[in-house]
């Protein structure tokens, strides 16, 4: 047990606090939307209730999408585009998809690696781009139920006013979705893009985010 | 000269190859580029020289280089963890030790020689690791890949099923 701990130090620390933070938002989210129906003179759900409705869904997408959005794009952007000085990029000669070797595909993979890495066919073409197929289609699915959720919300809050509900494919259309997305990929670009550039000239002893501490700030692709 | 180190096969003390050398070089053995991170190899010498004295290690260059492989500490072929600065090319003097025949103890102190040849220093990083005897050495990995295995079950579960679980939520409420 102590060496699964040891070996899964990093994993485990993230799925803890992801968790912890996730039941966190179900009670302030339950408060919070407890308190707006009293304010409308309607009765308080419990939390189950909460966890199921679209307002919580709603919210817990739209924060899933933009991360796996955000690591997608890096992953494929990082292929081609370098930023020298940046322990987050490849070094500048190293654009694009790099040969065999460099790879370890085929008959140079090593004896303990990836079967299909090994096997030279479609299913090397599909390994060795599934980092990014499946943070795609991660990204793709929690948008999609993001746009549900928020879609319900949304003629919720029509049905309140007395408006007209509107059709899913319409909902794709309008602004209340394309705020709720861009607040978010806002974020999520600004952070990835101060992570290239301030590993230029900041540093974290210990971290492999980070450049070694006395490593020259024109030095790029090192690992601390 | 002893050669055929990393065959997993005991040894007596006295034989323990002192110096083991390593160099950290770029994978396509192009002239050197700074390639570290998920980038670098290491070479390991097939050669290498006995020591007189084997608590003092010692770099013995380069010797004949047979193969590259990732830079990592197997039960049976001790490679080690290399960095690679963009001036530097850093070769690893790694001294054996043997505890018995069940345990084998690595300790690497490293050197840093200028590219051009010359100065050295040394540097940064001393590494110590033990490694298991290579029968263990094999149900360990085993037993790590397992580990890692969970994790990736966990993660994948938890993902797929919080996105199982709010898309039927915004279909059905």
């Amino acid at each position: 047990m102590r060496r699964f701990v040891r070996e899964n130090g990093l994993s485990l620390f993230f799925a803890t606090i992801f968790l912890a933070t996730l039941v966190g938002q179900t009670f302030a989210g339950q408060h919070n939307f407890n308190a707006e129906r009293v304010a409308h003179g309607q009765e308080t759900i419990s939390w189950w209730h909460y966890v199921r409705t679209p307002s919580f869904g709603g919210a817990v997408m739209e924060n899933w999408q933009s991360e796996f959005l955000q690591f997608s794009l890096f992953i494929a952007a990082t292929i081609w585009l370098v930023q020298k000085g940046s322990n987050e990029s490849k070094a500048l000669g190293d654009s694009g998809l790099e040969s065999d070797e460099q790879q370890q595909v085929g008959s140079h993979t090593p004896s303990r690696g990836a079967r299909w890495a090994k096997a030279d066919d479609f299913r090397t073409r599909i390994y060795e781009n599934s980092l990014l197929i499946v943070m795609t289609l991660i990204f793709l699915a929690t948008w999609f139920g993001q746009s549900l959720n928020n879609w319900r919300v949304f003629n919720a809050e029509q049905a309140t006013h007395g408006a007209a509900s509107v059709s899913w494919g319409r909902y794709l259309l309008n602004p209340d979705f394309w705020e709720k997305t861009l607040q978010n990929w806002q974020s999520e670009f600004l952070a990835v893009g101060t992570m290239v550039v301030f590993t230029i000239y900041l540093r974290q002893r210990g971290s492999p985010e980070s450049k070694p501490v006395g490593a020259p700030h024109d030095e790029t692709a090192t690992s601390g | 000269v002893l050669t055929g180190f990393g065959d997993g096969r005991p040894r007596s003390r006295d034989r323990w190859p002192a110096v083991v050398p390593l160099v950290c070089r770029p994978p396509d053995s192009s002239p050197y580029r700074d390639r570290c991170a998920a980038a670098w190899t290491c070479a390991r010498a097939r050669e290498v020289r006995a020591s007189t004295n084997p608590s003092s290690p010692r770099l013995s260059g380069e010797g004949r280089l047979t193969h590259w492989e990732m830079g990592e500490v197997k039960p049976s072929q001790p490679t080690a963890k290399c960095r690679c600065g963009s001036s530097f090319t850093r070769a690893t003097a790694e001294t054996e030790r043997g505890r018995g025949n069940s345990q084998r103890r690595y300790e690497r102190g490293a050197t840093c020689k200028e590219s051009s040849g010359g100065r050295r220093e040394r540097c940064p990083l001393t590494v110590r690791r033990t490694c298991p005897h290579p029968e263990q050495g094999r149900s360990a990995s085993r037993r790590t890949h397992r580990n890692v295995r969970t994790m990736f079950v966990v993660y994948s579960v938890m993902i797929v099923g919080g996105i199982v679980f709010f898309v039927t939520v915004g279909f059905t409420q």
